[in-house]
């Protein structure tokens, strides 16, 4: 099977049925990439038809020089999920308060987690976690799932995102630290029931 | 090492991302501190929820339904050179000159004999700046402005193929 590059260079000489293979290849990669960021399967094949037919309509300003096709077509992925985003006006408010310090650096409360029991909560905490990636800043939800649901390289998450490869080790850890605080949150194991997400940011606040 | 240091540094610990030193000061720290073990136990969960996530599939007319969008869609090829269309150009041009001529709406021999009139003054004109040019080295000052020229295009050209792809990039997300 030939490479990216040589499809992409068959389409831009007018093949156009050598834009399938493309597609067969990345649409698994691209779904799930969008899909970490909206909940909704449908939406996330949507805009990855819509991620597909942008590249087509743009493939001429693909540079193979500048970067492979996976990361050019991850760029445009991400700008179509963030466009889409921003139109739902869905995006957290704290976005900038997350995006530089403090989450890790919370106190973290340990009464919620007493004695978790494993097996019991793997499942629930895919769960969990899926839905608490659509809450945390864009740019640690995109690293964590080039990362985990696409398998890049630092490096390739790097290229993809135009940041810089200690930038990405940070996103990740940042990002990951706010995963386990939207699970503690989302996730009362008993004593506090629900009133304790609020209890708990008072108690985190002063304790800064 | 405080909690706070500690928080922030778990899940690099769990990545392997830390110096030996601060791994060590880490693990310290959380073996006498069970807030900062319940925060790992916690980061952890994430980690193995992460790893463990199941992946959705598209839907199974994926790819047939890109492709028959994009049968209706201009192709993305490079595009052909004009040649022909200026040709094609050309010889209609002519073609409506000689019809008209035909029919003696226009007088060729008129237009020709104007043409080779107004190329005569333009020779006699063009004499007398290129003696003038001589005079004053014109021809010299205009060399190098067509170097300069030159050299501009190229830079231009080149540093255009190097950013235009990018900028069509930076295009791409600023469109909705
Ligand atoms: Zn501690």
């Amino acid at each position: 099977m030939p490479g990216d590059e040589t499809l992409v260079a068959l389409v831009l000489k007018g093949d156009t049925q050598a834009f399938a293979p493309l597609v067969e290849r990345h649409q698994r990669g691209v779904v799930n990439f969008i899909h970490a960021s909206v909940r909704s399967a449908e939406d996330a094949n949507d805009l990855s038809q819509e991620t597909f037919m942008r590249a087509y309509a743009h493939l001429r300003t693909f540079n193979p020089d500048l970067g492979k096709f996976s990361t050019w077509l991850y760029q445009i992925a991400r700008n179509v999920a963030r466009t889409h985003l921003g139109k739902e006006g869905r995006r957290p408010p704290t976005e900038d308060l997350y995006e530089d310090e403090t989450i890790e650096q919370r106190i973290p409360d340990t009464r919620r987690d007493a004695a978790p029991d494993a097996t019991l909560i793997a499942g629930e905490d895919e769960a969990l976690v899926r839905s608490a990636l659509t809450q945390i800043p864009e740019k640690m939800r995109a690293a964590l799932a080039l990362r985990y649901f696409n398998h890049l390289e630092y490096q390739e998450i790097a290229d993809t995102m135009q940041v810089t490869l200690g930038n990405v080790k940070t996103l990740i850890h940042r990002g990951k630290a706010a995963l386990a605080r939207e699970l503690s949150v989302e996730h009362p194991t008993g004593l506090l029931g629900a009133s304790a997400p609020q209890e708990i940011r008072g108690r985190e606040l002063l304790s800064l | 090492m405080n909690c706070s240091a500690c928080s922030s540094r778990l899940a690099a610990y769990r990545d392997g991302d830390l110096s030996r030193a601060d791994a060590r000061l880490v693990s310290e720290h959380l073996a006498g501190c069970s807030a900062c073990k319940a925060l790992d136990a916690r980061m952890r969960r994430v980690d193995a929820a992460l790893t463990r996530i199941v992946l959705i599939e598209p839907a199974p007319d994926f790819t047939a339904t890109i492709m028959a969008k994009i049968a209706a869609m201009p192709s993305p090829a490079r595009r052909r050179v004009v040649w022909p269309w200026f040709a094609a150009y050309v010889f209609a041009t002519w073609a409506v000159v000689a019809m008209l001529s035909a029919l003696h709406v226009l007088n060729l021999s008129a237009i020709v004999g104007r043409i080779g009139g107004f190329a005569g003054q333009a020779g006699v004109a063009l004499e007398t700046l290129s003696r003038l040019g001589g005079h004053f080295h014109v021809a010299d000052v205009a060399a190098i402005a067509v170097a300069i020229e030159i050299i501009l295009l190229a830079v231009a050209a080149t540093a255009g193929r190097k950013y235009l792809p990018r900028l069509g990039s930076a295009l791409l997300g600023a469109r909705s």
